[in-house]
């Protein structure tokens, strides 16, 4: 059964964030790739004529931006 | 209130063709939750409705102007309607769609009925494919058991196996969190099977029926995907991307787009239930009884109705439909107030900050956390390659 608590707030947490990962060669690879398809979606939304709407739908996996 | 510029069409319809499923998940958003609608609908929507679904999308399409739409086989589990009618479904669409408008199918199964045959109709009508899988056999039998209470592991996994033998179907990988998993176990089993997308659905929660929690002062499930971020970025040879995290950085970017769970960019998404009622996003069944009907279907509407529904009508004002307390939070822009079934309680409906909110912000400085650590710059990496 579910916990009867419920968090509403958020609690006050240092804007570094928690145990955030050092910077790696493995990191920066994974966001390399990352950044290529974020300049993309940015670059589809700024060419795009009607206003943007979200993308995907939870429940499935469609991946409307390029991979 | 700021009015909204005029409703985003929809992009996405998720057609429920299959109303029934051969396996009881226990968290199940259409069988074991508060609406048990699912199960007085048809278990599977007939070809007339399907001509009508079709015919209504294709007006949209046209009417929109619209280049590019996605068409969800979805349900209950898709497959349990059978090959020839899955085809006949697939070719209704496909039909009625106007000159100029590309249908892009997509298929979301629990694995355990694929087969070659299946895969050859998906390759006909390029259908890609998602599977649901919780992770390595102990975590998805924590919730993903046959009617009879027996694992479906094996089967799903042999599934997968089965898709991977097509990579161009492959869709990728669907997971919900249960935080008795070990998340860096669960992220490399399922990157293991080399998906291009690996997702992550919290479990479905309100207010009134908020989700577990073995310490309620900690904001466990954000621990939990930020330690997925983290195995996400100590595995460059996998090259797949995960959904959500993707997302935060995405959204953290300026991108406005994204996911419905995160960012404030209207929702683009309907449902087609298998009975030819249109309905809102299926994920608030998770609500309450009615949550996502709407009175309206498709032999007697047109989806530009659905569209200025009272009911869905809301979640175009962004910013302005969230409670105060998001209103006023830097990281808006990104969590969006989290979704939509996630924020409800009985007294305010949709008006409170998700009951995921300590969680996404954890999380979301997390991974800023880290970009800044990387000296994140989508456009500097553009500026330095050839």
């Amino acid at each position: 059964m579910p916990s009867p608590t419920s968090v509403t707030e958020p609690r006050t947490i240092t804007p570094a964030g928690p145990a955030s990962t050092e910077p790696t060669a493995a990191g920066t690879a994974v966001l390399d790739r990352v950044a290529a398809r974020v300049r993309q979606r940015l670059e589809a939304e700024e060419g795009a004529t009607a206003r943007v709407g979200d993308g995907a739908h939870a429940a499935s996996l469609i991946w409307p931006w390029p991979l | 209130m700021t009015e909204p510029e005029g409703p985003v069409p929809f992009r996405t319809f998720i057609l429920k063709v299959a109303n029934r499923c051969n396996i009881d998940c226990d968290y199940c958003f259409v069988f074991n939750s508060k609406d048990q609608a699912a199960r007085r609908l048809p278990a599977r929507m007939d070809l007339a409705v399907a001509r009508a679904a079709a015919r209504r999308i294709g007006e949209h399409a046209s009417a929109h102007r619209l280049r590019t739409i996605h068409v969800v086989l979805h349900g209950g589990e898709p497959l349990l309607v059978g090959a020839g009618h899955m085809t006949g479904l697939l070719e209704t669409v496909r039909d009625a769609a106007p000159t100029g408008t590309r249908v892009l199918f997509e298929l979301q199964t629990n694995g355990t009925l694929l087969s070659g045959a299946w895969l050859d109709l998906f390759e006909r009508y390029e259908v890609a494919v998602g599977v649901s899988l919780d992770g390595p056999p102990p975590a998805n039998d924590r919730h993903r058991l046959t009617h009879a209470g027996r694992s479906s592991a094996a089967s799903a996994v042999r599934g997968i196996e089965l898709l991977r033998s097509r990579p161009h179907l492959f869709a990728g990988l669907l997971a919900v969190v249960d935080l008795a998993n070990d998340p860096v176990e669960v992220h490399d089993y399922l990157a293991a099977f080399e998906p291009p997308v690996i997702d992550f659905g919290l479990p479905h929660a309100t207010h009134d029926d908020p989700p577990h929690r073995a310490d309620p002062s900690v904001p466990e499930y954000g621990l939990w995907m930020s330690k997925v971020y983290d195995a996400w970025l100590d595995r460059p040879e996998y090259g797949h991307s995960v959904r959500m995290l993707e997302d935060i950085v995405a959204l953290s970017s300026g991108v406005r787009g994204s996911v419905e769970t995160l960012g404030l960019a209207p929702p683009t998404s309907v449902v087609i239930e298998s009975d030819g009622s249109i309905e809102a996003v299926d994920t608030l069944r998770s609500v309450e009884e009615g949550a996502t009907w709407l009175g309206l279907d498709v032999l007697r509407h047109s989806f530009d109705e659905a569209l200025s529904h009272p009911k869905l009508l809301h979640r175009q004002h962004g910013k302005d439909a969230l409670a105060e307390h998001c209103r006023a939070c830097p990281l808006v822009d990104v969590c969006g107030g989290g979704y939509l079934p996630h924020r409800f309680s009985e007294a305010q409906g949709y008006r409170n900050p998700s009951v995921y909110c300590a969680d996404l912000e954890y999380l979301i400085r997390h991974v800023q956390g880290s970009l800044r650590q990387h000296g994140w710059d989508p456009y500097a990496q553009a500026a330095s390659s050839p």
